[in-house]
């Protein structure tokens, strides 16, 4: 597994950053959440019911957050590490032609179960024009 | 609490902290699911991915990214007459969801509209394709008064899932979330 290596509990330390990912949102992106996620809810497809429901337009789901910071967190910690926990609030819907910002910064390193380590991150997804549009807390295990 | 709200919650209450039947995810856990799930976020972790790779790591195999537990529990999104009417029978000789019956009285107010406002999961252990479908126990921790948001006026509502993988019957995950149900009145045009 040497090539997909991550970060070894050993090394984080406090107040680390993770490196930052940027994700353009277009209509494709919208599609692939329906069809990654199984979420045929009309405010996630259907613009009018969007906008007539009080939104910018058709905007990305839960789930979808939860993929692009689940990808976020592992590509930092490498295919060893482990989601223990995931909280995420929507304080701003991500509509196409928004691009986003995941920022995360280790706030806790502590030791886990069976030699494990955990560490909790503060996740911020920022778009061009709202900073903390997602707000997650994430606790990921690492050897 | 004022008095709508007051009426509202008396006819809630017997939904609140009921767990309810053990339901069950219309399709096993599946590579193709898992993978359509990844390739909306360009996720590449060869756990996810590769046999090989994922046999070398202490998962031993091919795992589920955990945070997909709550896509890979979505319903059907259509089904052969004479499977949905099965499912319907089943469903009429088990005992009412909490969760629907809260979501009817709800909706009688107007409230169908759903935002999630917020998510917290916890993952217990690893799971993935050959562990059969996920069950899911739901439970009604609190629905708030009634409120007025900037998109219409709605209650906040908040529940419990609990995720178990049908091989061994292992919880694998809980999921706590907050929506809010509104009626869309504030809608712009």
């Amino acid at each position: 597994m040497n090539a997909h290596k991550g970060i070894a509990w050993a090394d984080v330390r406090e107040g680390q950053d993770l490196p930052p990912l940027t994700f353009p949102v277009t209509y494709r992106t919208l599609a692939m959440d329906v069809a990654g996620t199984r979420d045929i809810y009309p405010i996630h497809h259907d613009p009018v019911f969007a906008r007539n429901n009080g939104a910018r337009g058709i905007f990305l789901n839960t789930m979808w957050y939860q993929g692009l910071i689940g990808r976020f967190i592992n590509q930092w910690g490498g295919p060893e590490s482990f989601l223990r926990k995931l909280g995420i609030s929507m304080k701003a819907h991500g509509c196409p032609g928004d691009v986003l910002t995941v920022h995360g910064t280790v706030t806790r390193v502590y030791p886990g179960e069976g030699g494990l380590g955990l560490v909790d991150i503060a996740v911020r997804i920022d778009n061009q024009t709202q900073t903390g549009a997602v707000i997650a807390s994430v606790t990921v295990e690492l050897p | 609490m004022d008095e709508a709200s007051a009426a509202l919650h008396a006819r809630l209450a017997p939904c609140i902290g009921v767990t309810g039947p053990r339901h069950w995810s219309a399709r096993p856990i599946e590579q193709s699911a898992i993978w359509n799930f990844l390739e909306a976020v360009e996720d590449g972790n060869p756990v996810y991915w590769d046999d090989e790779l994922a046999a070398s790591t202490r998962f031993g195999r091919m795992i589920a990214p955990p945070h997909a537990v709550f896509a890979l529990s979505m319903p059907a999104f259509w089904l052969p007459d004479w499977l949905a009417e099965r499912q319907a029978n089943a469903a009429a000789a088990t005992p009412p969801s909490p969760l629907a019956t809260a979501r009817a009285i709800l909706a009688e107010h107007g409230f169908t509209t759903v935002t999630v406002v917020n998510r917290e999961e916890e993952y217990f252990a690893p799971f993935g394709p050959g562990d059969g479908r996920l069950s899911i126990e739901e439970r009604i921790v609190s629905v708030s008064p009634i409120k007025q948001t900037k998109v219409g006026a709605g209650v906040f509502y908040t529940f419990d899932l609990d995720y178990r993988t049908e091989r061994d019957d292992r919880l694998v995950a809980r999921a706590r979330s907050v929506f809010l149900l509104y009626n869309g009145e504030g809608a712009a045009g």
